[in-house]
């Protein structure tokens, strides 16, 4: 008992760095924050301290920003959503496949997040253009006439954010798809189910967890996105994260930033510990119906 | 006729041949069991058969209609893996109402059968549970019941008690047996424990490297074992090496150094061979007296221990060239024999085998 204990205290001793860490430079900040989003500001004064949620009310009666943060979360979802449908593919293919592809394809996923995003958005500027090879692609083969208006779009944007975080999603879920027994498939397929079956009944299900570790990282990720959005969605189709920087560099209304940052954040956590919850609550109705018996 | 018929297997892994021409053929109820050591291409056959692995060329072959070209969905046979392979996000109704609802089965239709299979395993209590909250024996049961739920037209079990301890494992097998003796489907078991190959199958296909040692029931090929790895890999032995001086019809009669010669039946050696001689245990008589009668070798030797183990009694003596030898005896009733005792080992030509010796 006592050597668990020293075990404990010293695991802890190591534990405390990153917590110290992790309390100075994300407590500290977003605490400030709150308290900054809660001052006032006056152009000819500058930040006026006070207690005042003003900002939050602006914000949250008006239906400009509602609306930029309504698309923001929209475009968040559907990022959400297109890694999710591409990372499956790629997961299972991650893992069947051996030695140099496996390394290749982990490159190919990995490399636009150790690229710099504003490389990466240039990159999709170029393709969506309206002179850009997508176009010119579906131009030539005759799905249009007319050039697709991808750039400035939130399409357009869904395309990039999916590009930048697709490795997310990919990982997460081939992590918990390489937990699956492998005799699994094969009991399934012997009991008479096809492929496709299989990977409906039991691939599928096994790998929620890894799926929804993705979505969170993905969804949050995608809320806070600055450069692709910017770059590829331009000044007129606005997301949050261009609003705050819009507020804070462009006008200096920090108060007004602050607001902002903090309903970003709030309507994040918010969303996924509503995801969260539900998936939870359902998780366990099962569970108890499979032990009630 | 047989019912499962398979011809020439080969499969090949790269440079690896996994299965060299590998043909036997299974009858309708029988139960067949592929015994041999890792990789001697056991689970490869069974991974044939139930198509997840396509073979090079050779042909399976089952109720006179070839199996391959079908996808493993198609082909109507039940497995019970090794780890059961249950799923783990079912319950158990689902895990055995699995095969049925893939049929299209009516829902009362899969109602009734998956509650008579739980109730054939005795685990109808356990319907609503998941399988992590079942014991391992409780698991390879569902894993059972899963497999012949769909009325399969064949079912292959793989080392079905590998996962599990010494006494369990006997505990099980009893179970198994008692599962398939109601059961009229013919069986195809994989496995590398020789008992328990012996336990359950009528016929016994002994596998080594790709390639079919030897076919035959449990007690041919424990009593007319037709080679050394044969002899070897099923039940114990005690080996002489020596030299081949004569040979007579089927009995070759080799020299033993520091032992003298004794006769044994002839496998495929010639004059001047290198041969290895093995005798079981149990077929060897102890005697104090001289009697030898003309179809018996008679060795002398001196007893080293006698150790009593309550169904048997196991002696451990030694030759005179140094070697150990065992006996074994069921008979209690054997003269009292005290360490350091010269005795003389006797037993019957046709109980020793004479191999060619393997590098």
């Amino acid at each position: 008992m006592r050597a668990d204990a020293t075990l404990l205290r010293s695991w802890l001793a190591l534990a405390l760095v990153p917590l110290v860490l992790f309390a100075i430079f994300y407590v500290v900040p977003v605490v400030q924050l709150f308290w900054l989003s809660l001052s006032r500001f006056d152009p000819a004064v500058g930040i006026i301290p006070a207690v005042d949620p003003g900002y939050f009310f602006t914000f949250l009666t008006d239906s400009y920003y509602l609306g930029i943060l309504g698309r923001t979360v929209a475009i968040s979802v559907a990022t959400t959503i297109a890694t999710a449908i591409l990372a499956y593919p790629l997961a299972i293919y991650l893992l069947i496949s051996k030695g140099w592809r496996q390394t290749g394809l982990l490159i190919v996923l990995v490399l636009p997040l150790v690229t710099s995003s504003i490389v990466v958005s240039y990159g999709w500027l170029i393709l969506l253009g309206p002179r850009g090879l997508v176009n010119d692609v579906a131009m030539n083969l005759g799905l249009t006439s007319t050039p697709l208006q991808l750039m400035y779009t939130d399409t357009g944007i869904v395309i990039g954010l999916t590009h930048v975080l697709l490795v997310f999603m990919a990982l997460s879920i081939a992590a918990s798809m390489q937990a699956i027994d492998a005799n699994l498939w094969k009991a399934a397929r012997s009991l008479g189910a096809t492929s496709w079956t299989t990977f409906r009944k039991v691939t599928f299900p096994l790998t929620l967890p890894g799926l929804r570790t993705g979505c969170l990282l993905v969804f949050s990720l995608s809320m806070s996105a600055y450069a692709t959005p910017v770059l590829i969605g331009g000044p007129r189709r606005k997301v949050l994260s261009y609003l705050i920087y819009q507020q804070s560099s462009g006008l200096l209304n920090w108060p007004f930033a602050a607001a902002m940052a903090v309903i970003l954040l709030a309507s994040t956590l918010g969303i996924v510990a509503a995801v969260r919850l539900y998936t939870h609550t359902r998780r366990s109705a099962t569970l108890r119906r499979a032990g009630a018996a | 006729m047989s019912y499962l018929n398979i011809h020439d297997l080969k499969v090949r892994y790269g440079d690896f041949h996994a299965l060299k021409g590998v043909s036997f053929s299974v009858a309708e109820r029988e139960r067949i069991c592929l015994l041999g050591p890792s990789g001697c291409g056991k689970t490869t056959t069974l991974q044939v058969v139930a198509g997840f692995v396509t073979p090079e060329s050779g042909e399976v072959g089952l109720a006179g209609r070839s199996l391959l070209g079908f996808a493993p969905e198609k082909r109507n046979i039940g497995i019970m893996f090794q780890n059961y392979a249950l799923f783990p996000h079912m319950t158990v109704f689902e895990n055995v109402a699995f095969g049925l609802r893939m049929r299209n089965v009516a829902a009362t239709e899969i109602k009734q059968q998956v509650t008579a299979a739980l109730e054939r395993v005795q685990l109808a209590h356990a319907a609503q549970k998941l399988p992590a909250m079942l014991s391992g024996g409780e698991q390879q049961r569902i894993a059972f019941a899963r497999a012949v739920v769909i009325k399969p037209n064949l079912l292959l079990l793989d080392e079905p008690f590998s996962n599990l301890d010494a006494r369990l494992r006997q505990e099980m097998r009893a179970e198994l047996l008692e599962l398939l003796a109601n059961l009229p489907i013919a069986t195809v078991m994989v496995t590398h424990d020789q008992e328990e190959a012996m336990a359950i199958a009528d016929r016994i296909v002994v596998m080594r490297s790709g390639q079919i040692q030897q076919i035959g029931t449990p007690s041919e090929i424990y009593d007319t074992p037709a080679s050394l790895f044969a002899a070897r890999f099923i039940g114990d032995s005690n080996t002489f090496s020596g030299k081949v001086m004569s040979i007579d019809g089927g009995t070759a009669e080799i020299d033993i150094a520091g032992v003298g010669r004794i006769r044994a039946k002839n496998h495929g050696l010639g004059i001047g061979a290198t041969a290895e001689v093995l005798v079981r245990p149990q077929r060897v008589r102890l005697a104090q007296d001289d009697s030898l009668q003309p179809c018996q070798n008679v060795v002398a030797a001196i007893m080293e221990r006698v150790l009593f183990l309550g169904h048997r009694t196991e002696f451990h003596v030694r030759l005179s060239n140094g070697a150990m030898f065992i006996v074994w005896t069921q008979d209690s009733s054997l003269p009292d024999i005290q360490a350091g005792a010269a005795i003389k080992l006797v037993w019957s030509v046709s109980d020793a085998f004479a191999f060619p010796t393997e590098n």
